[in-house]
């Protein structure tokens, strides 16, 4: 295979060679400036982090669960109130030391806080809005460490 | 994966889809890298640049009408952020003959080391050349575009682009020329 002419010139002529080389050259540099180029997942990271697009998420997360978790605790809450009579006569039937426990329980307790709460039965639901309030609190905290991070 | 148009990536991100957001930076990242080193140059602030234009472009996803490309549209902001940014801060780069080390320099570099003072130079050059002449550039290597790509996003004819790389090059292999020469001669005295 023969060379074509271009070639056979440059190897000749050191005026052409040199500036063909130049041209290489340039080419490769406008290449190589490339690698300086960020990463495009860092730059969206980042925009994101300056938006709060996360720290939004998290929000939609911590105020949607915890809305759930308060909705559930009220139900409870309202079974509680409606049939308070059936449930306080189940409790102690069914669960027998659960039952005792509370029967022991409201009759350590003065009369006047008994009195004051409603009973045994709003005892058990001030019990189950605490729980369903830590359980929201246990989730926000969760949350917001990771909104942090 | 599957193809997604402008509108619906915009439709989502602006619904508070995250990932649909993260796709366009992804998508036009290099684009706007490129846009903000041609009119910015080689400076700290380039990085931050970009990040200020893409979050003007979520806060205004809104107004993005679907007339034009997404490219085309996010290149106008690009264009307009840099320029804006270049108007905050002074350009304070030195004379090319103290960014090049011509004072340090001693002639004979072997080609690792010619490569690197011809980035350095290339990016003092660069700074040289006409703005449109600089964007197409760097739309063409730093971010990669093809003649076609270029044309759709700065909306002019791909003749034009051709030409405004042709020059662009035959003025930055002038002004290597000229660097080496003097490199050369600067030798010679030493």
């Amino acid at each position: 295979m023969t060379d074509c002419p271009d070639i056979e010139h440059l190897r000749t002529c050191s005026r052409c060679r040199e500036s063909y080389e130049l041209y290489a050259l340039l080419e490769r540099s406008l290449e190589e400036r490339r690698s300086e180029r960020p990463a495009a997942t860092a730059t969206a990271a980042a925009v994101s982090r300056r938006l709060g697009l996360h720290r939004r998420r998290a929000m939609d997360a911590i105020l949607s669960v915890p809305s759930i978790t308060i909705f559930i605790s009220l139900v409870i809450a309202a079974v509680f109130i409606v049939y308070r009579q059936h449930l306080a006569l189940a409790t102690s039937k069914l669960a027998g030391p659960v039952g005792d426990t509370l029967v022991e329980l409201s009759n350590i307790l003065p009369a006047a806080l008994l009195k004051a709460t409603g009973g045994v039965t709003w005892i058990l639901v001030t019990v189950s809005v605490l729980v369903a309030v830590l359980i929201a609190l246990a989730y926000h905290m969760t949350a917001m460490r990771y909104v942090h991070r | 994966m599957r193809a997604v148009s402008d509108s619906e990536l915009v439709r989502k991100a602006i619904g508070g889809d995250e990932r649909a957001f993260a796709r366009i930076v992804g998508d036009h990242h290099g684009m706007v890298f490129s846009v903000v080193r041609a009119i910015l140059g080689n400076r700290d602030d380039v990085e931050d640049t970009v990040q200020d234009i893409f979050i003007k472009v979520y806060r205004n996803l809104a107004r993005f009408r679907g007339e034009s490309k997404l490219s085309t549209w996010i290149y106008r902001i690009a264009h307009n952020e840099s320029i804006n940014a270049v108007k905050r801060v002074r350009n304070d780069h030195g004379p090319l003959d103290e960014a090049f080390g011509l004072g340090t320099d001693r002639g004979n570099p072997d080609r690792a080391h010619r490569i690197r003072k011809m980035r350095e130079t290339l990016e003092q050059l660069m700074l040289e050349l006409d703005e449109q002449y600089r964007v197409v550039l760097e739309l063409r290597y730093m971010g990669e575009k093809s003649y076609i790509e270029i044309t759709e996003i700065m909306d002019i004819p791909i003749g034009t682009v051709k030409t405004y790389i042709h020059r662009a090059k035959a003025a930055l292999k002038a002004g290597l020329t000229a660097r080496e020469r003097s490199l050369e001669v600067k030798g010679r005295l030493s």
